[in-house]
């Protein structure tokens, strides 16, 4: 165990280890804990391949490794999330064994502590708005569709954005990653209370099916904090 | 504290709840990264993570340097 190189998906409140008993992550490997004063670093053992910083970074170059290492990433992350709160690392989060991952949790604990109270008890929730001119209402021209998206991405941000505790503005995705048709106009994610989720997801659920033609919102989540996972930065 | 489950619903307008750009978008571009411990962190994940973003962002300009696509 000494020296293995360890992969650690995020930080998070101390939880039972047999909730992650079943659990595997990067490379199949069995997850475990490491924890300090309160706080835990939810961690995985690299094989000796992948710990080897040269044939990772040959791996992140190739989508299909980069896909399996974000899902496994995810698999994780999203597992914990389930049972207590998590702030999730960046992907390749990597330390030379668990003493500095120790070390880590020591330094940053106060930074840690705050991350996670400020997302406890929240989900996140992602919505996206998309202009579908190809469906070609009748009567619509392009031009139509893509100001009728507007509206409701302002809808969105307007409406939603006062449900939630915090929202932050993604970049629009690509379609050759998303499969989706039409353009992304809005990718907004949202932290809610956990006890406002269903309410939150029934109301953009509303604002999606009040569009006009042409245009959809896509609801994602609940997702682990990833788009609110900062330190310091203070929630305005 | 430490055990509290918490409500697992799925977005009745969702697609699939993580699809391929959702995941990549939240786990390559989101999430904490512990900068300033690049002595610890065996991988410069800054600058990975600037290769990766594009990724998110644009299959093209990601191909264009260098993350290949063999699918």
């Amino acid at each position: 165990m000494t020296g293995a190189v360890v992969y650690s998906y995020g930080v998070a409140w101390p939880f039972d280890p047999a909730r992650v008993a079943h659990l595997r992550g990067v490379d199949g490997a069995a997850v475990s804990a490491i924890e300090h004063e309160g706080v835990v670093a939810v961690v995985s053992t690299l094989t000796s391949a992948s710990a080897n910083p040269r044939v990772l970074r040959a791996r992140l170059e190739r989508l299909d490794e980069v896909e399996a290492l974000a899902r496994a990433h995810h698999t994780v992350v999203d597992a914990i999330a389930a049972h207590t709160p998590i702030v999730p690392f960046r992907l390749a989060t990597i330390h030379a064994g668990r003493w500095p991952v120790a070390q880590l949790l020591r330094r940053r604990h106060q930074q840690f502590v705050a991350a996670l109270e400020r997302v406890a008890g929240c989900a996140e929730i992602g919505v996206k708005v998309y202009a579908l001119p190809d469906a070609n209402p009748p009567g619509h021209r392009r031009e139509d569709v893509h100001l009728d998206a507007a509206t409701v991405a302002h809808l969105v941000q307007a409406e939603l954005g006062d449900l939630a505790a915090e929202s932050r503005l993604h970049r629009p995705q690509d379609p050759q990653l998303s499969g989706l048709p039409g353009e992304n106009v809005l990718n907004a994610a949202y932290l809610v209370d956990e006890r406002e989720v269903d309410q939150f997801v029934a109301r953009a659920g509303r604002l999606g099916a009040d569009a006009a033609a042409g245009v959809r919102v896509i609801v994602t989540g609940p997702w682990a904090p990833y788009s609110f996972a900062d330190l310091e930065e203070a929630a305005p | 504290m430490s055990d509290t489950t918490k409500v697992r619903v799925l977005a009745p307008e969702a697609e699939s709840a993580a699809n391929l750009a959702d995941v990549l978008e939240r786990v390559l571009d989101k999430g904490l990264i512990i900068a300033g411990d690049s002595r610890i962190n065996l991988l410069d994940i800054e600058q990975l993570t600037i290769k990766l973003r594009l990724l998110v962002a644009s299959v093209d300009e990601a191909k264009a340097i260098g993350i290949g696509t063999d699918r």
